[in-house]
Parts: structure tokens; C-alpha cells; sequence
């Protein structure tokens, strides 16, 4: 999105007034949307429109900086960083607290772009986290109250649409070129490069000079210009430049540091001085990269500025010092004030290099920074002065009779505007009264933004400031978007699968690992780098493979027969065919010879075996699935190999490893074609363990094996074979859904409940057998899987139906929604005199006692409607219209803030076909199952997950195009490494 | 030091190898080792264990120094033995810091900014090793790291220990799994390795222990550096195994466990097999250092809110009923003669300690509870760590990721001048460590104890 269509939606939103972060009137702001655009890509294509940028039309845009759009009808506020600042402490999402330190736009503006937060997202700015937390909180629809003791005021809606309009005219803040009005541009930028369209007129026959530059980083400033000064006991007196500075090939300089003291009145140094013009602006950065010559631990060196054009002024000197840090001195004609800004944590040799020293004077202040080693100082005011700088120096200062050298580099922002990065130049010709320059986006050194200005001769006469926008058919890979190579360690479940596929179902049920992975409640269990080996896990290994040892070479046909046979070949033939199947590919010639080798040192058929299998079972070959691939030359992506491809579809369908004929198919020479994968989802998913796979992925989604060890008050006997038989009723329930072809989301409906006589009572009907049978319950009451009494069980609290603990589960795990955490010292709020909790709903009291919280509410308004939901149902999900014997049951409620689609809903049972037909639901689920598929956490925004969203709305919605829609992922073949 | 009732270990010792049932070789190692270590047993306890604040009650001071409140009562009787330190640092900047805080205790190595990790996406993790980690490596002895329910977020136990490669140590999470996995097989007396370093299943295992770990090298060397820290701690774990399976000397056995935990029980009985387990252990010089995390013992409707964050009578039962655990380890400990002829107690440190974070959180009254020791510190005192106020507090630093000092950190009014790192590079010093820091440089602040 461009600056013209950024300030045209903050005009949108505030249509009587300027904005002054758009720089322009809104008279002018009207006649750039008049303006005509046009495309580059042919009809039909999916390409971003051309955002179009005239001479004429950015003739007035140079945007200044703005702290908050001047708003007339809004009562005086504040800035919108004061609004931040003071309000927004209580917000407590993942980078809340960085924003103390931004306390300039550019400061804002860095953030953003330099360390890569998204609190203000410049490509969508109404989009951007910053405001997205603010309409969470119910900002934009009313005012909210006072957030916390510190306040003095509420934060309105005034508040919010300060902030609202700074962080839209902050998106689009660049700096524009300006033009002549002679050349047209217009621009595509997307992940294939930048294409620029250029209309000449009047024609000329000079060509044109394209330069395209980043517009976040400045060429380094050169000294031409900045007086050499020496100022001594006797005075200050000018210095040959020359003899002072050394510049060097890269545009750094070393300047020749001298003086004997740099304190008090004793300000003695070299410098380089220049007056500050851009009525007083400063926008300096003094890179130091190496001091030479260091002889005494005060030496300093940093950027003065002075309020008068010599040192009789004030002063405020932010230095690097020899042995002492970064610091700032300040004081007037003299420098006796010190302020630290970064310790040196042993003074015993020179502070770190390099340092990052900067000063700005920006809206009537003055503010300075250092750091080690960083992109930014954080700038604040100095200690003791606010002052409107009149001349800057560059100081170098020995405090020795021995002169230092420091290797400087110096970026003026002010000076530097309109000399940004290069990254790209071209000459143009447009004799023709038109031209075309395609700069592929190789050579645009992965940039999300840039500036273009075009030049005939020294004249400017056009430029454009681009963002990237990708196409809507950008792949994945060009985004740089694709899924990690991942190392998988293999779950319980498939670890019981795999074996008992490869030697047959002949073990006990008491041989299989547990192993210590935790059971997330957000998320799916299945994240590659939540499954490890260690300690616990390989010792839990290793007693499953003793026990499994144990039935083959006493039950297994084959293995039996060889244990007892004399000669040693059968020992090698079960090596590599077994080996094949546990390690999802052939043993290589150096695999087996290695194997050959070690059982030639072990005596027996048996003990051999006993070997082998322990080799095999234990290997990390076995226990982690590799979803690496082979690097690709010149790249971060790594080519997953047949046989891996073959696992990941294997695991994804039948939670198993790969039969034979999906190895067979491995081995072709050939990368395995979409069609070849396609055919095999076809006869995969015709398996019976297709179905019982799938409800594994749904049964993890719902947490629905927490069911057996969550924690319930005993005078609800919830005993361990009800929680048992409800499991299996879930399990019946979703396994049927499944064989129905229902779509995948529909997996979820139906009023028809696995009931036996344990569970019956839970289920609130009449049931007397002991085996599982269908019993159809009146769909008003119950309805689908979020009404079973094993998904209400798991999320749920002791004795209570938990109607915080089911509203973030169902936002967060159901629907995909990031909540913050939830704040610190929350403490409960007495009951208001007056209220009796024992004739008062769970619902009433939560708000009485906490959502009401000035703290509390603004999270809980969106996560209590979630929860209310299910208030038919209490902690072990026994149908209830009313509680504590008498209160009336409220069920009903609205979510109106996840979305466009409003889930409005009157019972639970309604609450439950709401959630099931939402379009977030399916989102989420979607997003859910690829995630157990390729085994990485995903947001349903992120690159691979909207794909696969897409194809599954393209594909259609039956649980078997969750598969077809997979392997058509770039990430189901490919990975990148970021 | 107080002795509740001696037994000569030395004597012991002596009398077993004249009866025969001790070799020659073991009466001269086990004679040999005069200078008995400082052991070390971090408990852990969700949230922590508090001594004043809003969700805690007050330490009252008496002629000797100080009474522990009604809920901590139980740790009145062998307070001569107690140290109390009123306030530490951990991490910084976040208001919830609880959750975040669990990598730092043990290390003081969570850098400024992390929030998560693909751990848990509210449990950064630690760049620098933890206590028992580095006691486990100076000691040549694996930790004993157990936990009793101490958990949440759905992660089977907190990231409490960490070694040099930022991997996360497991924790037993059952004790009958620990029990099966540390104590069951041992022999009543001093036991050649397990089941016998000559036993053909021992020798059979070695084998493939030393076998499977080729390929897993060869799979190291081929995978992304973003991988490779699964087969970092895969290759531990066999490296584990082997030494266990190598084992020729250790348990002596002049200590036996009081009971064998049995599946399913309770996780209160589970923290009292634990504290049980670490006391034989360290008897029989099975280990140095331990860690248990206590947590969700007691079944609550909602831990966070209700029990931790609520100054109930149930909030303060459930710290009675660890501190009578406790206590009653500490005593029997007391009994315990150590290889110098002191207590084992005297040459045993217990820290008891919690999420020292801070954010909005005051921590210059969360307090750390030490017991034992006497060997090695004067113990029996309250100790008031400098505490900053005002510009003072801006003094405080935290590195970020990348080792820059960050500032800024998000202390609370006022803050103590003393970190966890302090507490933990005196107590590694006293164990034997040659430590000039503890964890992340900047929270080196001074000496405590």
C-alpha cells in the first residue's frame, strides 16, 4: 500500500480534518485520488495494481515528522506516544514494554522497521497490532474505564483515534521525492521485483537516471563542509581539516584526537565543527569504530552540541570514554554534569567498541543516546538541558599529551535526506515517450519498501516510494515463507503404530513407552520441537525395546525361527528388511557393513538379534523422522527426499510409517509427481487406520485424552472407567463422523452419542448395557462433539463448569485467536454487600467479583462470551438448566469480536452449531491439522496456512482433501531454513 | 550444630569391612573421602514461598532474630539451622512474570526480552547452565531433578535446569519412576553396576549404546544447526544410559529409603518419597545436588488465582503441609553422620525458593529460605540484602539476547541490590565450584551470605 493510499484512508476516517502526517491538504490529498492509475499486468492478472506517483502529485507530499495527526473535533489528548506511554501499561502483550523506550517517531519508526516488531504494521496499518490491541479492548466502539491506579483519566475514544490517525500517517511516513512534473511513474513491486512504467512529457532526449535506494538506511555523510577546530587552555583556534582527518575508502575517517582534559571548564579537544541549519533539526549519528593511540582511561571521544555558535553556552557532550562507558556531560560553558548511559563492566581495559553515539533535536528537544554495538539508541532528554543547538561538533579528545586516532563514520539525517542506500541504478531511455525498467527482486536485496527517484541530469523529476506487495499467487518460496527442515522425533502412538505395522499386532499392551512429552493445551502436540529424547525418554526407550525383544524372539514367526537356527544369514536378511521398514528407507552399504561388523563380535542367533533390534529400535534413525532433504546449491532450501516425502505422508494418514509400497515408491529415481501422491492418499485413506489416524488429530485438537486425568471433586464420582468410557464415546463419535464423509468441520455435529450404562447418567439418559450403543438425544439439550460430556470434562475446573478456562480454550485452541496473558497481581473482588453467591449464577458472580475489573475487563469481555457457551453443561458436562439447585442457567451470548462472522447464540447446543458453521472455526481447524501434519506451530495468517486454506475452499471440505490439499503444499516437498 | 542423634558413618564403615561385607578397596575409597561435599537441594515451589507482600504473610522478628509466620510454623523448629534472605532479583521487565521466571531461578541466565520459546510460548529459556548442572559436572554424579506436579500451561514439569547448550534437563515426574530409575536393582550393599558390569545383558547393551551412536553423529553432521540440538541431547541420553550401565561403585547402602513409592500415589506422597530419595542419595554419595519442584499438590480449582494468588487458609495449608515434609527430612538428616563426622545436614544446603521474578511484582520481601549447611556458613541468621530505590534502581542491568546491557528492565519501585546469581555463585564456591559468576555477568552484583 502506498503513502496516497494510506492518508486516503486516514482521510476516510477523519474526513473533516487535515492530516497532517500525509503531509498535504485535503484539497490536494483530492485531487491525488483523482488521479488516474493504470496497470502494468494484463487484464486478469493478479498482480497489485500500479500505484501511481506524478510529479505533480508529490510535489507537496515531503512528509515531516508528526507526533499524532492534528485532529480539531478531539479534545486535547495528548501526542499519541504520551497516550502510549501513560495508558497503555496494563496491555500486556508479548513486546509491551519495549515501548517505553520510544519516545520519538523515528524511535518508533526503527522499531518497526529495523528490529522487525509489529506494533505498527506499515504495509496494513489499520492492521497494526497497536490498534488491533486497542479494538480488543473495545476502543473504537466506546469509551473504556480507568485501566489502573496510575491513571487519572479514562482512556476514550479520543484517546484511541489520537493513536489511531499517528499510527496511519507513521505507516506511511517516507520521505518523498519531488519532481518537475515531466515523467509519470508507475510501479509494480512484488515478490518477482520492481517493475516501473515511465511516461515522458514533453519528450526528451537526455535519458533518465533511475535510482532506487532503501529508504530506512542513509549513505554515510561525508565531512566536505565541517570546519577543523582545536580548542586548547588558550583558546579555540581552526585547524586544517587535512592535517586533522584521514578519510578512508569506505567513507569512514579517522580524526586525530588531542587535548589534556575534557571536564569542568577544561574542554579541551580536536573537532570537527559545522553550524546546524534545518531551523535547529538534528538528526546525527556518530558510528566510532576503533580508537588507536588510547592512553588514558577519561579519554573521550563523541558529538557536542552547543546552544551558541562557540562553547559559551549550553552544552551537552555524548561521548565514549576510555575506560569509562558511554556517558552523557552536560553544563553550561563547562562540562560538569555526568550523566551514564552504558557502564563499561570492567574498567580495567577500554570500553567496548563499536559504539552507535546520537543526538536528535526534534520537536523542541533535544535528546541523545549511545549504545554498543546496535542499530538505534534509545535518545532521551539530557540531564540537565533542553536547548535548541546551534553548532555541533565532532570530538576526539586524548586527555594525554599523546594524540588518539578514532575511526569514525557519520550519518546526518538532515543532511543525508534524499541520500539514501542505493541499491540499484539504471539509465533510461524515453525517447519514446514511454520506458520500462524491470529490476528482478534478486537485486533489491530482499527490501519490503523503496524509494525511487528519477533523474534527468541533475534534475529530479519524478520518484515513488514503493512497498511490497505480494501477489496473491506469490508462492510460499518466494515469500521466503516456507516451512523449516525439521528433525521429528516420533510419537508414543506411532511409535505402537509403526512397530505393530512392521512385526505384527503380537504385543502386549504393557510393552509401549510412555514417554515424558506433557500434553499442551494450546496447540497440537505433535510440534517438532516439543518431542525430544532424553534422559527419561531414552531409559523409557530402552525398556520397551527390551520388553518388545522379548515377544519377537519369542512369538515372532520369522524371528523366532532364526534365533534358533545355526547360521548367521537369516540374522542379516531380518537386518535389512526390518531395517528398512524401521528407518523408513534402505540401510546404506555402509550402514550394514558397519552392522556386519559389530555382530561379528556376538556369539549366538539370539544375542545377535537381541543386538540388532536394540540398534535399530534405539537409533536415532528410528526415533526421529527426518524432514531435512538435501540443500539446494545456492539457497536455504532443502529438497525433501523421496523416502521422506513418502514418511511425512505416511505419518500425516495412517500416523505409521510407510508401508512397502510407499517405499517401493521412494525409490524411483524420479522426485515422486502430485499425481503418484495423489493415487497414494486415494488407497491410503481407504484404510481402516485412516479414520482412527484422523480422529487422533481431532481428539488432540479438542485435548480430549486430558479427560482421564483431569482433576474433579470426588463427590461427583467421576470415576476412572466413566472418564474411560466417555473417552471411547468420543472416539466412536468422531470415528463415525469421520466414515460418513462428513466435511471436516461437520466432524464435530451430530446429536447421536456412544452411551453405556457407566455414562449414561452423565449423558443424562436411560441406558443399561454395558457395550457402547447409539442413543439420539435431543439436539435442543446436546449437540456435537463440544457438547460431550469428555470435551466439557477436560476443560472445565474441579467442581465448576469454568467459564474462563472453556472462553480461552475455545478462543485460542478452537478458533485460533492470540489472547494476552493475563496480567500479574490480580486479586478477587469482594462481593458487592448485598449479593448471596448461593442464589447468584457462576456467570453473574465472575463479573461481579472479576471481569468487571478495570484490569480485567477488557480481556474478559471478549473471552467470558466464549465461555458462556457451554453454561448448559457443568463440570463433567451433565446437561443443566439451572444451578445451585434453583438459579436459572444463562447460556446465551454473543462473539462479535473475532471476525466478521458474529457467533449469536441462545443455548449451548446453539453455541456449539455456531462454532461448528463459523468460518474462524474452519480457519482454525484447518490450520490445526496442518500443524499436526508437518509437525511446526502456525497462525492461520501465516504464508503455508492460508495456502492451505485456500485449497482447501478451492478443493473442497471433506476430511480426505485435508490430505489431497497437503501434499500440494510447497512445504509437504520443501523446506527453508530462516 | 544441634544433633538429634549421631551414628559414626566411620565407625559404620569400619565394622562392615571387618564382618566382610565391605571389600578392602571400598572400606579405603570410602575412608579416603575425610572432606565431605556441600551437597545441595533446591525445592522449588510454585509461585514461592513468601514472607511478606500482598499474597503473603509477615516474618515477625524476636529476640533471636526472626519467627517464621503461621504457615511456615513448621521450619520455627529447626530455625536455628534456617538462613532467611529477605529479597532477590530474578528476572526482569514483565508484569506476569511468574510464568516467564521458571528457566531463571536455577540459572539467572534468562536474557532481557524472552518471553517464550518453542518450549512453551510462555517459558523463555536459559543461555547460561543451572546449579545443579554445574554441581553434576564438578561432581562427576548425575542430579536427582524431581517434580511434584510442579507444572503449568500443559508442560509436564517447568524448564528449571539447563546445561551448557541451553537443553532442558528432564525431571522425574513420578516418583516411582524415579525410584525404578535411580534405586530399584541396587543391592543392600555396595553393588558392582547394574545387574553387574559382567553380565552378558550389560555387555550386549554397551555394544549398542556404543553402536547407535554413529549414526546418530553421521545425522548430526548432515542437519541444519537449528536441529542439531535434538541430537545433541539424544546423544546425552545414550551417554546417560552407558554410564549408568558402567556403574562399579556408589551406593553404599548405610541408608535406605524409607518406603518404595508405589504408581499412583499421591503427588504429596510423591514429594515426600522424593525428599526421602534425596536424602539417601546424598547419604550414600549417590549424588551432590538435587532439584524438586513442588506445585499443584493439592488439588484446587484454579491454582493460579485461587491458591497462589489469594492469601486463603488453603494457600497457607498446603505450605504447612511441605514445610512439615521438610522438616521431618531435615531432622533425619540431622542424624545422619557425614563422611567428616558431621551431620549430614551441617554439610547438606537446602534452598527453598520459588519464581523470584519481579515486573509488577515486589520482590524485595520474596524471600529465600536456606536450611542447613552449618559446616559450611554460619547459619541461624536474617539477612537484608541492600535494596535500591529511585534513580539508584536504573543502575539495574539485564543483558538481552545479544549480551547488550539493556536498560530499562522493568524492576519495581524499589529493588534489592542482590540477584539469584549472587546467591548461587556463593553456593556453587562453597560446594567446590571455581566460579568467578554466576549466570548472566550483569546480575553479579555481591556477596550475600
Amino acid at each position: 500500500m502506498s503513502l496516497f493510499q494510506l492518508c486516503s484512508i486516514a482521510l476516510g476516517l477523519t474526513a473533516i480534518v487535515a492530516v497532517a502526517g500525509c503531509g498535504a491538504t485535503q484539497e490536494s490529498r483530492s485531487s491525488q485520488a483523482n488521479y488516474a492509475s493504470s496497470s502494468l499486468k494484463d487484464a486478469g492478472s493478479s498482480g497489485s495494481p500500479i500505484d501511481e506517483v506524478s510529479s505533480s502529485a508529490v510535489s507537496s507530499a515531503s512528509v515531516s515528522s508528526n507526533v499524532g495527526s492534528t485532529v480539531s473535533s478531539v479534545p486535547s489528548v495528548g501526542s499519541a506516544i504520551d497516550i502510549i506511554q501513560d495508558y497503555c501499561t496494563s496491555c500486556h502483550f508479548d513486546t509491551h514494554m519495549q515501548w517505553q523506550n520510544y519516545t520519538t517517531d523515528a524511535l518508533w519508526l526503527n522499531a518497526q522497521n529495523a528490529k522487525g516488531e509489529s506494533y505498527i504494521n506499515e504495509l496494513d496499518p489499520e492492521n497494526s497490532l497497536l490498534l488491533k490491541r486497542m479494538t480488543f479492548y473495545r476502543m473504537g466502539a466506546k469509551d473504556m474505564p480507568v485501566d489502573n491506579a496510575n491513571q487519572a483519566e479514562p482512556f476514550t475514544l479520543a484517546h484511541y483515534q489520537k493513536v489511531h490517525d499517528w499510527v496511519i500517517a507513521l505507516a506511511g511516513r517516507t520521505v518523498e521525492p519531488v519532481g518537475d512534473n515531466s515523467v509519470k511513474v508507475s510501479q509494480v513491486f512484488d515478490e518477482d521485483g520492481l517493475e516501473l512504467a515511465l511516461e515522458c512529457s514533453p519528450v526528451s532526449a537526455q535519458p533518465l537516471e533511475v535510482l532506487i535506494s532503501d529508504p530506512e538506511r542513509f549513505n554515510t555523510s561525508t565531512i566536505a563542509g565541517y570546519e577543523g577546530i582545536k580548542v586548547r587552555a588558550e583558546g579555540a583556534s581552526s585547524a586544517d581539516i587535512a592535517a586533522l582527518t584521514d578519510v578512508t575508502a569506505d567513507d569512514s575517517f579517522w580524526l586525530t584526537g588531542e587535548g589534556l582534559d575534557i571536564w569542568e571548564s577544561k574542554i579541551y579537544f580536536n573537532a570537527l565543527s559545522t553550524a546546524v541549519t534545518h531551523a535547529g533539526d538534528i538528526n546525527m549519528t556518530l558510528d566510532i569504530h576503533q580508537v588507536e593511540g588510547l592512553s588514558h582511561e577519561f579519554a573521550k571521544v563523541g558529538l557536542l552540541v552547543s546552544s551558541t555558535d562557540d562553547l559559551t553556552g549550553e552544552l551537552v557532550f555524548v561521548h565514549w570514554a576510555g575506560q569509562h562507558g558511554l556517558a552523557e556531560d552536560s553544563g553550561e560553558a563547562k562540562l560538569d554534569t555526568y550523566r551514564q548511559i552504558e557502564k563499561n563492566i570492567d574498567t580495567s581495559v577500554p570500553t567496548t567498541l563499536p559504539v552507535r553515539l546520537k543526538v536528535v533535536y526534534e520537536n523542541d528537544k533535544l535528546k541523545v543516546g549511545a549504545c554498543y554495538n546496535c542499530d538505534s539508541p534509545a535518545v532521551g532528554l539530557p540531564k540537565k538541558f533542553n536547548f535548541k543547538p546551534k553548532r555541533i561538533y565532532i570530538v576526539a579528545s586524548s586527555h594525554a599529551q599523546t594524540p588518539l586516532k578514532a575511526r569514525l563514520s557519520l550519518i546526518d539525517g538532515q543532511a543525508s535526506k534524499g541520500s539514501f542506500k542505493t541499491v540499484h541504478t539504471a539509465t533510461v531511455d524515453c525517447t519514446s515517450g514511454v520506458a520500462r525498467l524491470n529490476v528482478p527482486s534478486t537485486a533489491l536485496a530482499n527490501l519490503e519498501r523503496l524509494l525511487v527517484e528519477v533523474r534527468r541530469g541533475d534534475t529530479l523529476v519524478a520518484g515513488a516510494s514503493p512497498i511490497k506487495a505480494y501477489s496473491e499467487s506469490a508462492s510460499c518460496a518466494a515469500q521466503g515463507a516456507l516451512l523449516e527442515p525439521k528433525l521429528r522425533r516420533l510419537s508414543e502412538l506411532q511409535i505402537k503404530n509403526s512397530v505393530v505395522d512392521i512385526f505384527g499386532d503380537i504385543f502386549n499392551e504393557n510393552v509401549w513407552p510412555e514417554l515424558e512429552d506433557g500434553a499442551k493445551l494450546i496447540g497440537m502436540n505433535s510440534n517438532a520441537d516439543k518431542l525430544n529424547i532424553n534422559n527419561i525418554n531414552f531409559e523409557r526407550m530402552l525398556d520397551f525395546s527390551k520388553a518388545m525383544i522379548e515377544t519377537l524372539v519369542t512369538q515372532h514367526p520369522v524371528i523366532t525361527a532364526c534365533a534358533d537356527e545355526t547360521s548367521e544369514t537369516c540374522v542379516t536378511s531380518i537386518l535389512t528388511a526390518y531395517g528398512k521398514r524401521l528407518w523408513r528407507r534402505p540401510l546404506t552399504s555402509d550402514e550394514l557393513a558397519a552392522f556386519t561388523l559389530a555382530l561379528n563380535n556376538i556369539n549366538g542367533n539370539t544375542e545377535k538379534l537381541e543386538f540388532t533390534l536394540h540398534a535399530l529400535v534405539l537409533s536415532s534413525n528410528f526415533l526421529f523422522r527426518s524432514e531435512i532433504g538435501v540443500l539446494l546449491d545456492g539457497t536455504m532450501q532443502y529438497q525433501l527426499t523421496n523416502f521422506e516425502v513418502v514418511a511425512v505422508l505416511s505419518y500425516a494418514l495412517l500416523n505409521s510409517t510407510p508401508d512397502d509400497e510407499l517405499l517401493e515408491l521412494a525409490s524411483q529415481a524420479a522426485a515422486i509427481s502430485r499425481p503418484q501422491l495423489e493415487a497414494q492418499v486415494t488407497r491410503l485413506f481407504q484404510s481402516p487406520n485412516a479414520s482412527a489416524s484422523m480422529m487422533e488429530v481431532y481428539k488432540d485438537y479438542l485435548k480430549l485424552d486430558l479427560v482421564r486425568s483431569r482433576p474433579k471433586d470426588e463427590s461427583l464420582g467421576f470415576s476412572d472407567d466413566v472418564r474411560h468410557d466417555l473417552l471411547d464415546s468420543a472416539e466412536l463419535m468422531l470415528i463415525d463422523n469421520i466414515e460418513k464423509n462428513r466435511s471436516f468441520t461437520d466432524v464435530f455435529s451430530g446429536s447421536r452419542y456412544a452411551v453405556n450404562s457407566k455414562t449414561a447418567s452423565v449423558f443424562g439418559v436411560d441406558y443399561r448395557d454395558s457395550e457402547q450403543g447409539w442413543v439420539d438425544i435431543d439436539s435442543a439439550q446436546r449437540s456435537g462433539l463440544f457438547n460431550h460430556p469428555a470435551f466439557l470434562a477436560v476443560h472445565s475446573t474441579l467442581a465448576k463448569s469454568g467459564i474462563v478456562k472453556r472462553g480461552v480454550f475455545t478462543l485460542e485452541q478452537l478458533l485460533c485467536q492470540e489472547l494476552p496473558d493475563p496480567p500479574g497481581d490480580v486479586m478477587p473482588v469482594p462481593l458487592p454487600e448485598g449479593v448471596d453467591p448461593s442464589v447468584t449464577s457462576e456467570r453473574e458472580l465472575l463479573q461481579l467479583t472479576h471481569s468487571a475489573q478495570a484490569a480485567c475487563i477488557g480481556c474478559h469481555q471478549v473471552i467470558d462470551p466464549a465461555g458462556f457457551g457451554f453454561e448448559n453443561f457443568d463440570t463433567i458436562g451433565r446437561y443443566r438448566t439451572v444451578e445451585k439447585g434453583s438459579v436459572p442457567i444463562d447460556a446465551s451470548g454473543v462473539m462479535d469480536n473475532i471476525g466478521s462472522y458474529v457467533l449469536s447464540y441462545g443455548t449451548s447446543a446453539e453455541f456449539s452449531r455456531e462454532l461448528i458453521n463459523s468460518p474462524q472455526l474452519k480457519t482454525c481447524v484447518a490450520t490445526r491439522f496442518l500443524e499436526n501434519f508437518l509437525g511446526q506451530e502456525l497462525a492461520p495468517s501465516d504464508c503455508e496456512a492460508a495456502k492451505y486454506n485456500d485449497l482447501i475452499d478451492a478443493n473442497g471440505s471433506a476430511v480426505k482433501d485435508l490430505l489431497l490439499s497437503l501434499i500440494q503444499l510447497e512445504s509437504f516437498t520443501r523446506r527453508e531454513l530462516k | 550444630m544441634t544433633q538429634f542423634k549421631t551414628l559414626n558413618r566411620r565407625s559404620l564403615i569400619k565394622a562392615l569391612s571387618a564382618a566382610g561385607l565391605l571389600s578392602a578397596s571400598s572400606v579405603e575409597r570410602a575412608l579416603a573421602a575425610n572432606e565431605a561435599p556441600l551437597r545441595v537441594l533446591t525445592i522449588v515451589l510454585q509461585h514461592g514461598w513468601g514472607l511478606s507482600g500482598t499474597s503473603n504473610r509477615f516474618m515477625t522478628e524476636d529476640t533471636n532474630g526472626f519467627v517464621f509466620p503461621d504457615g511456615l510454623d513448621p521450619l520455627n523448629s529447626i530455625k536455628e539451622h534456617c538462613t532467611v534472605i529477605d529479597g532477590l532479583l530474578g528476572l526482569g521487565e514483565w508484569g506476569n512474570n511468574h510464568d516467564l521466571s521458571y528457566a531463571d531461578i536455577l540459572t539467572a541466565g534468562v536474557p532481557f526480552g524472552q518471553q517464550n520459546s518453542s518450549y512453551d510460548r510462555h517459558m523463555p529459556l536459559s543461555v547460561t547452565p543451572s546449579i545443579d548442572y554445574l554441581l553434576q559436572e564438578h561432581s562427576g554424579k548425575a542430579a536427582f531433578r524431581f517434580s511434584a506436579a510442579y507444572r503449568s500451561w500443559g508442560v509436564q514439569y517447568h524448564p528449571l535446569s539447563f546445561d551448557r547448550n541451553s537443553s532442558i534437563l528432564p525431571f522425574y515426574t513420578k516418583a516411582s519412576d524415579a525410584y525404578n530409575s535411580i534405586y530399584k536393582g541396587l543391592p543392600t550393599l555396595e553393588m558392582p553396576g547394574l545387574g553387574g558390569s559382567d553380565s552378558a545383558e550389560t555387555r550386549l547393551l554397551s555394544q549398542v549404546f556404543e553402536f547407535i551412536k554413529n549414526p546418530a553423529q553421521q545425522q548430526y553432521d548432515a542437519i541444519p544447526a537449528a536441529e542439531k540440538d535434538k541430537l545433541d541431547r539424544y546423544l546425552l541420553a545414550v551417554k546417560h544410559l552407558e554410564d549408568k550401565y558402567s556403574v562399579t561403585v556408589g551406593y553404599s547402602g548405610t541408608e535406605r529409603l524409607a518406603r518404595i513409592p508405589e504408581a499412583g500415589q499421591s503427588s504429596l506422597d510423591d514429594f515426600s518419597s522424593y525428599l526421602d530419595m534425596v536424602k539417601v542419595g546424598f547419604a550414600n554419595n549417590l549424588t551432590t545436588s538435587a532439584v524438586v519442584g513442588v506445585g499443584d499438590i493439592i488439588p484446587l480449582n484454579d491454582f493460579h488465582h485461587v491458591h497462589a494468588h489469594t492469601n486463603s487458609s488453603t494457600y497457607w495449608n498446603t505450605r504447612r503441609t511441605y514445610a512439615q515434609a521438610i522438616v521431618k527430612m531435615v531432622i533425619e538428616m540431622s542424624k545422619v553422620v557425614d563422611f567428616d563426622d558431621n551431620s549430614l545436614l551441617d554439610n547438606t544446603l537446602i534452598v527453598l525458593t520459588g519464581e523470584v521474578g519481579d515486573g509488577r511484582h515486589n520482590v524485595v520481601k520474596k524471600g529465600h529460605i536456606l536450611i542447613g549447611g552449618g559446616n559450611h556458613f554460619d547459619v541461624g541468621r536474617l539477612i537484608n540484602v541492600p535494596v535500591l530505590t529511585g534513580s539508584a534502581k536504573d543502575g539495574l542491568r539485564r543483558e538481552d539476547i545479544n549480551g547488550t546491557l539493556q536498560t530499562n528492565v522493568r524492576w519495581s519501585r524499589s529493588a534489592s541490590d542482590r540477584t539469584n546469581a549472587d546467591l548461587w555463585r556463593e553456593v556453587g564456591i562453597k560446594a567446590g565450584l571455581n566460579l568467578t559468576e554466576f549466570g548472566l555477568p550483569s546480575q553479579n552484583r555481591g556477596d550475600i551470605l
